[in-house]
């Protein structure tokens, strides 16, 4: 079944989008229920999990405006700032597996969604240049410089980590 | 690092460049500490990020997503009676555990409040733990009267 073929991969994208929350349950299946509706419009040009990889970026673009919208009325703008600012991580702190995941999709949080988005379809999916470009609709050049900003930030974010990632192994 | 560079080390790491592409970039890397770095950086970020999202993506679906959503997807008079055996059983242990669990908490609470009542009847002033779990106080005088 389709459903279960795919499930695995939209969660991904979404969790990579939103980060882990009871919210990617309710999102996944907005994107499975549009494919479903858009079915007649798909030509088969993508593949079936490209095509579902599109949506799953949209509706999560969608639900971060929303999450947005809700924020903006319960933090000022500087308030809001200072949370994105927040370093990801503390070097000299030890940290485990649960506690390393929840500051990676922290310093993800942290990107602005566009980039976060090339990010996600770029680096976690992996999609070349000019797939993530046509999926997004963006120029490729475009494309490339958020990428390049957004793995600077995460790597400034996270290179104390991934320091400790190598001194465990 | 400029975008391209960048943009060279993903597509060597991800496989998305020619032999011939690949060759040339890795003679490079050969030549410059920098780049090497830089590749392992990359190498360590992007394993990371694939990893985490995909271990928290295993456990982002509530059960039973597929059979939830083909109910929504379902017309509503066709979606009577749709549920699979094994979600009327989940959802029937979770109705079951709520109240179990409430009634299992009253019954530890009931026991210890008893215990703390009838152990006031001693002599000697418990502590708190030696009345929750209805404990004689034993002093260190007591532990060794024991016949031995």
């Amino acid at each position: 079944m389709l459903v279960e073929r795919y499930e695995e991969d939209v969660a991904a994208t979404v969790v990579a989008m939103l980060g882990p929350s009871a919210e990617v349950d309710d999102v996944a299946q907005e994107v499975f229920i549009r494919f479903y509706r858009a079915l007649d419009q798909f030509r088969g040009e993508a593949t079936v999990g490209t095509y579902l990889t599109r949506i799953a970026i949209n509706r999560s673009l969608d639900a971060l405006r929303r999450r947005k919208r809700r924020l903006a009325r319960f933090l000022s703008r500087d308030d809001e700032a200072a949370r994105i600012s927040e370093p990801a991580l503390d070097a000299d702190q030890r940290l485990d597996a649960r506690e390393r995941r929840r500051l990676v999709h922290r310093a993800i949080r942290a990107l602005p969604p566009k980039h976060r988005a090339v990010m996600v379809l770029r680096m976690i999916e992996g999609y070349s240049t000019e797939e993530t470009a046509e999926m997004l609709g963006l120029p490729y050049g475009t494309v490339l410089s958020r990428l390049s900003r957004a793995h600077a930030k995460l790597k400034a974010w996270l290179t104390p980590y991934l320091k400790e990632n190598a001194t465990d192994a | 690092m400029k975008p391209d560079h960048h943009e060279r080390l993903l597509r060597l790491l991800q496989g998305h460049l020619t032999p011939e592409e690949a060759a040339d970039l890795r003679r490079e890397i050969d030549r410059s500490p920098a780049l090497q770095a830089e590749l392992e950086t990359l190498r360590a970020l992007h394993g990371l990020l694939r990893t985490t999202v995909r271990a928290d993506a295993e456990e982002a679906l509530a059960p039973f997503f597929a059979d939830r959503l083909m109910r929504r997807l379902t017309p509503a008079p066709q979606r009577l009676a749709k549920t699979s055996p094994e979600e009327e059983l989940f959802s029937g242990l979770l109705r079951l555990f709520r109240p179990v669990a409430l009634a299992g908490l009253l019954l530890i609470l009931g026991f210890a409040a008893y215990n703390v009542t009838l152990s006031s009847a001693y002599d000697a002033a418990p502590s708190t733990t030696e009345a929750v779990l209805a404990l004689p106080p034993v002093t260190l005088a007591t532990a060794y009267e024991a016949e031995l």
